[in-house]
């Protein structure tokens, strides 16, 4: 706006300079000098009125981080809160003031760990680049399990860096380490533990260096909650995987349907008809190949049309899979190769601890010498689709369970043609847990109100919380907090966890646990070394030196100006003198 | 060789034996100084003694040695020597400065000097003397080293780390020291603890010795359960209490009545019986070979403490067949080798023990440990068969049946005599062995009834019930039963007694006659057995002779027919078997009973979460019997631990660890998953 009217008088003045020429002629240069000095004098207004950002263009800021050493080059330095910079740098609170207090800053060059949550929403619209950064030490990735139902087994995943020889145990709450594992050659590891019954409990990661010593420990809450049992389609024919199933399902609490054809028309628990009606109200059905293929195209229809519309489904082999079957069990995706089962299924063996304690009636013998591991066999299976996961693996990695997605619904594939010698020899517990967690990955999804909360939560670190309902209450070892939701972003609210240790969301009573602050110290410098680098990656929309906040100086533009003006004055008032004359 | 030389020859041995008598005539007291500053100022004061005394005895073995000089041996040389004519002392002067006379008597001298040893010269060793002198120190060290009350030997009293705060001016436990004296038969050392937990052996003596500041006015010790140890106070200021330790305890330090200090605990390790496993023969019956006159048995006992070097070895030679069976029984003491685990090993003399074809010797090894009241293990039978002259003639079969092992047990005529034989050894047995053999009698007694009982179904003593065999069958009414069936028909005593469903081959048939005998016998023996488990076989006799008299009866009356034992198969319906028909036959339900959820624990392990509870619902739990834990003790000291400070977040996960391992795990149960909202919906709904 300033700049067209400015222009427009610049125009007008010179207008009437012209005009004035051809009434009383001047001498030609002090015609150009005068329409040139207007322009410039109009120019250096608006920039007195406009300054622009900055006279020392493409400034770059030097950002020191945690565990930021020299380097970096030239450039202003600053050192934010969490950097042990030398007294010598200037040191800023956060970058958002280190940004106010040089506001000619064009770019960003981090060096150290990278910029904490905090630092991220000021670097926005900076190109960032990411200088020196210190190597990771130890526990830099811990995936904690989600809630567990009880007595299921879960998966404990994480990556380590920096320890040479690295070993990671998990060890339970009375101390007893229950699985190992070492580390890959990227450094990620897999340990898994049993969870007991309802409630929490906190585990905890150990990481041993070579000569076994302890590199670092950190807490991983454990909760265990009792969903709401499945109801379960057992239709299949009599044997000991159907019976062990069975036991398995009535123990685990499932509402179990079972319809075991024993042929002419008689089955154990009664048949089951396969109607839109029953696969409707099931979650899962676990149906073996003979019935499968007795079931007539239109069963089969119903049992794949109530997938696609979420319903769970395991398929069992108990025998030779007919060509017909094999051809419709293609068209799911699952190719069965070769005749017969074979392949042994190879086992590790757990800790005996794992078993928990037993029953009045069979007690788990701690020190009773190990029993030889049952050695079940295996159908060969291909995954026709290539795009089906694997659940269950055994000690050599062969797949034992794969499923994928039909529709809403989810198809599973059991190979294994002898899992009841698991419960035989004494490892019911495994057997549970195959079957346990076959059937939650297929079963028919079920949505519980629970709030979505981040895996890790900080002592001293904002964590977010999603799904809450209004009045929710935080209740912590410090007491209890009253949550605020953003209007902004509905059901969210921001919570700052000021003691470490478990908390709960109330109503509802949902726990999660706060790390101490120290703790998962790599897990922190990999966050921020990862969001650092994903700010730098970012294609950036805005062109930089858009930022309207930080003007330029004003003075040196005004001095131009007046000495334009002064100049102006001076040639015009000549004339105005000459004219006198005249 | 001037006269000088000569002398020094002599003066040296009896110089050095000089010396040697003085260093040890008075060695003994300066080690009895030694050892007597030791024991009452400790080691640096000791060795302070031992270094004056050694100095002193230098300074006097130099004295010794400077007065054995020539001069004395001179003297002596006069005193031993008559050839010396009291002029050994020329021999000193210088021959220049004496006269002729005094010259010519030196030169006799010296001339008779060389005859004669130099040893001569010595004194005699005083061995009396320093036998005395060395003994008096010998019992001066004894004492002093056994001088009793002195505490310089124990370590000083602990610092108490935990005990609480307690208010100001309060009393407050400073020092503390447990000692613990295992009984003598343990073979362990007495041992003292810095700390008040500890576990120790069963029927030890504990002692304590505490010390508080400011004093208190009677402390005590108290036991959880309402128990209380007095504490009384010594010479020094400390408080002192002890206990005989009969089970494992829990208890607190008061200093004042109603003070809340934490729980310590005495757990007890109870002594173990000793174990005993046979290593020679390694098969518990032994056929015996040809010829063999002697049977080699080897045994290994081994005990947590000693096992008694005797052990008694119980023979049994069992002779004879049928009711005419007699058994004549020895006890032998067998010696073992060893200390912790020991052997005993025997070597038997079968002619001696008057074995003889077609009977068997069965030994049993008894094995004590080494308690005021031992506790005896009886190892497992040995028992060795001498086969019958024509027992080999039975052809294949027999290698099979012989070698297994018959029910050894005793017949009605063996109780009697048995019974019999123990009232005539009344005199000579204690109460306590009477009883014990009545009862061992009364054991026997028992085994024949119930073998007896066998031949009635066992019925009649409550004996297992069968269960519903598995059968597709509607089940008919209470399997249809004629109840009191008229007595004398043989099919309705199989359906009143057998409840079986088979046919009649697989049942204990007995006609009604026997069967009436055999309950009047079984009656009688009930009788016996009574008598002799109360350690009366006096009133038992007439009961025994009464069932044997009954079993003869039923012997020569009727013959048993024994069941077979097979598979229990529900009998095939022939009449519908192969045509087809299905009536009647239904699906049957799962057979399925749910373990259900343990409601008792999961309360317990919420009741010690995060928020501070009363932990009624864990003492639930623990009263309950479900929960397997396995230190009791430890658990109760760590939910005391919460109890006292609900806001201790180290007791409570002390307290978690405890529980972990006895909470149950469940039969894995299904998570269920999500359905990724709306999103998830409609993405898995577009990709099909």
């Amino acid at each position: 706006m300033i700049g067209w009217v400015l222009l427009g008088a610049v125009v007008v003045a010179s207008g009437r300079l012209v005009w004035r020429q051809r009434r009383a002629p001047w001498a030609g240069w002090r015609l150009a000098a005068l329409l040139v000095l207007q322009a410039m004098t109009a120019g250096l207004l608006w920039c007195v009125l406009e300054p622009p950002r900055s006279l020392r263009g493409g400034a770059t800021l030097v950002v020191m981080t945690a565990r930021a050493r020299g380097g970096g080059g030239g450039g202003v330095r600053v050192a934010l809160a969490e950097a042990d910079a030398p007294a010598a740098v200037e040191a800023a609170p956060d970058l958002a003031t280190a940004l106010r207090r040089h506001p000619e800053t064009r770019r960003l060059l981090v060096l150290g760990e990278g910029l904490a949550a905090r630092d991220r929403a000021a670097a926005e619209t900076l190109p960032v680049v990411v200088g020196q950064v210190p190597p990771l030490r130890g526990l830099v990735r811990v995936v904690p399990p989600p809630q567990v139902a009880p007595g299921a087994g879960f998966v404990v995943a994480g990556a380590v860096a920096g320890v040479d020889g690295a070993t990671v145990e998990l060890v339970d709450p009375a101390g007893v380490s229950v699985d190992r594992a070492v580390p890959g050659a990227e450094g990620d590891f897999r340990v898994t533990g049993a969870a007991r019954v309802a409630g929490t409990a906190l585990f905890k990661l150990r990481v041993r260096d070579r000569r076994g010593r302890v590199a670092e420990q950190a807490a991983v809450p454990v909760w265990t909650v009792t969903g709401v049992p499945p109801q379960l389609l057992l239709i299949g024919s009599p044997g000991p995987e159907a019976k062990y199933l069975a036991r398995w399902a009535s123990d685990a609490g499932l509402d179990l349907r079972a319809d075991l054809a024993l042929g002419g028309g008689l089955a154990i628990g009664g048949a089951v008809p396969v109607s839109d009606a029953t696969l409707g109200r099931a979650d899962v059905a676990i149906v073996d190949e003979r019935r499968w293929a007795a079931m007539g195209a239109g069963g089969r229809a119903a049992l794949v049309a109530a997938v696609r519309a979420g319903l769970g489904l395991v398929l069992r082999i108990d025998g030779p899979v007919g060509a017909e079957t094999r051809r419709q069990w293609r068209a799911l995706g699952w190719r069965i190769v070769g005749e017969g089962s074979g392949a042994p299924v190879r086992l590790t063996r757990y800790h005996a601890v794992r078993a928990g304690p037993g029953t009045r009636d069979a007690p788990t013998n701690l020190s009773a010498p190990d029993r030889a591991l049952p050695v079940p066999t295996r159908w060969a299976v291909r995954d026709g689709g290539g795009d089906s996961v694997p659940l269950i693996r055994d000690a050599g990695g062969a797949a034992l369970v794969r499923w994928r997605a039909l529709g809403r619904g989810r198809v599973a594939l059991w190979t294994v043609a002898d899992s009841w010698l698991l419960v035989l020899a004494g490892e019911g517990a495994r057997h549970a847990e195959w079957w346990s967690d076959t059937v939650a990955a297929v079963a028919r999804p079920r949505v519980e109100a629970r709030a979505t909360l981040p895996a890790i939560a900080r002592a001293g670190q904002r964590m977010t919380m999603c799904g809450i309902a209004p009045g929710a209450r935080v209740a912590g070892p410090g007491g209890a907090v009253r949550l605020l939701i953003d209007p902004a972003t509905p059901g969210c609210a921001g919570y700052w966890p000021v003691t470490a240790g478990w908390h709960r969301l109330l109503p509802g009573g949902q726990p999660f646990f706060v790390q101490p602050e120290g703790a998962l110290a790599g897990v922190a410098a990999a966050e921020r070394r990862e969001a650092t680098g994903a700010l730098a990656a970012r294609p950036l929309t805005a062109a930089p030196g858009s930022r309207a906040d930080a003007p330029g100086p004003v003075w040196p533009w005004f001095l131009g100006w007046l000495a334009s003006a002064a100049l102006l004055w001076w040639l015009e008032r000549g004339r105005r003198v000459m004219d006198g004359r005249l | 060789m001037t006269a000088e030389v000569l002398l020094a020859r002599w003066v040296r041995p009896a110089r050095r034996r000089a010396v040697g008598v003085a260093v040890l005539g008075a060695m003994p007291a300066v080690i009895a100084a030694g050892v007597i500053a030791w024991r009452m100022a400790g080691w640096g004061v000791a060795a302070a003694v031992l270094a004056i005394g050694l100095a002193m005895l230098g300074w006097w073995a130099g004295r010794v040695r400077s007065l054995h000089g020539m001069g004395w041996a001179a003297r002596r040389l006069d005193g031993r020597r008559d050839d010396m004519e009291d002029s050994a002392g020329l021999l000193l002067c210088d021959p220049a400065a004496l006269g002729p006379l005094q010259r010519l008597q030196r030169a006799r001298v010296e001339a008779r000097l060389a005859s004669g040893t130099p040893a001569d010269l010595c004194d005699r060793w005083p061995v009396q003397r320093l036998a005395i002198g060395w003994g008096v120190a010998a019992a001066v060290v004894a004492v002093a080293l056994m001088w009793p009350g002195a505490d310089r030997g124990r370590p000083a009293l602990a610092r108490v780390t935990g005990e609480g705060v307690a208010a100001p001016g309060a009393p407050r436990l400073i020092g503390q020291r447990l000692r613990v004296i295992p009984p003598g038969y343990t073979g362990l050392a007495a041992r003292d603890l810095r700390a008040l937990d500890a576990r120790v052996p069963e029927e030890s003596h504990v002692a304590w010795t505490l010390r508080f500041a400011p004093q208190p006015a009677r402390p005590v010790l108290s036991v959880d359960g309402g128990r209380v140890i007095a504490l009384v106070r010594d010479g020094e200021g400390d408080w002192r209490g002890a206990v005989r330790l009969f089970r494992s305890i829990l208890y607190r330090v008061q200093p004042v009545a109603g003070t809340r200090a934490p729980l310590h605990r005495l757990e007890m390790v109870a002594d173990r019986p000793p174990r005993v496993r046979m290593l020679t023969p390694a098969e518990p019956l032994v056929v015996a070979r040809a010829g063999q006159r002697r049977w080699a048995l080897v045994w290994e006992a081994s005990d947590d403490h000693r096992v008694a070097p005797f052990a008694e070895l119980l023979l049994t030679v069992v002779a004879g067949d049928g009711e005419q069976v007699s058994v004549r029984e020895r006890r032998m003491r067998v010696a073992g080798a060893g200390g912790r685990v020991r052997r005993f090993a025997v070597s038997l003399d079968l002619a001696g023990l008057g074995l003889s074809p077609g009977s068997d010797l069965i030994a049993r090894l008894v094995v004590a440990d080494t308690r005021p009241d031992p506790q005896r293990v009886r190892a497992p039978a040995a028992i060795l068969r001498w086969p019958a002259a024509g027992g080999e003639a039975m052809g294949g079969l027999e290698a099979v049946t012989r070698r297994v092992m018959p029910a050894y047990f005793r017949s009605q005529r063996q109780i009697i005599f048995d019974a019999e034989q123990l009232l005539r050894e009344r005199r000579r047995l204690a109460s306590a062995a009477f009883l014990a053999r009545s009862d061992a009698i009364g054991v026997d007694q028992r085994l024949l009834r119930l073998r007896y009982g066998q031949f009635l179904g066992e019925e009649a003593e409550g004996g297992p019930h069968r269960p519903a065999l598995p059968t597709a069958d509607a089940e008919p009414d209470e399997h249809g039963h004629a109840e009191g069936g008229a007595f004398g028909e043989a099919g309705d005593v199989t359906a009143e007694y057998g409840h079986s469903h088979d046919h009649a081959e697989a049942a204990t048939l007995i006609d009604p006659d026997t069967k009436a005998l055999l309950k009047q016998a079984l009656g009688r023996m009930w009788q016996s057995e009574l008598h002799l488990r109360q350690g009366e076989p006096a009133r038992a006799l007439p009961e025994a002779y009464a069932a044997l008299r009954i079993i003869k009866q039923v012997q020569q009356a009727t013959r048993i027919f024994l069941a077979r034992v097979g598979p229990q198969l529900p009998p095939v319906d022939l009449a519908r078997r192969m045509t087809g028909k299905r009536d009647g036959a239904t699906g049957a339900a799962l057979p399925l009973a749910a373990v259900g959820r343990d409601g008792l624990a999961e309360a317990a392990w919420d009741d010690i979460g995060e928020s501070p509870g009363n932990l009624a619902a864990l003492d639930r739990w623990l009263r309950s019997g479900r929960a397997r834990v396995r230190e009791p003790l430890k658990v109760r000291a760590a939910i005391d631990a919460v109890r006292r400070e609900p806001g201790c977040a180290r007791c409570r996960e002390t307290l978690r660890a405890l529980v972990w391992p006895a909470l149950p795990r469940p039969a894995a149960r299904i998570g269920r998953r999500g359905d990724g909202g709306l999103v998830g919906r409609r993405y898995l709904e577009a990709i099909r």
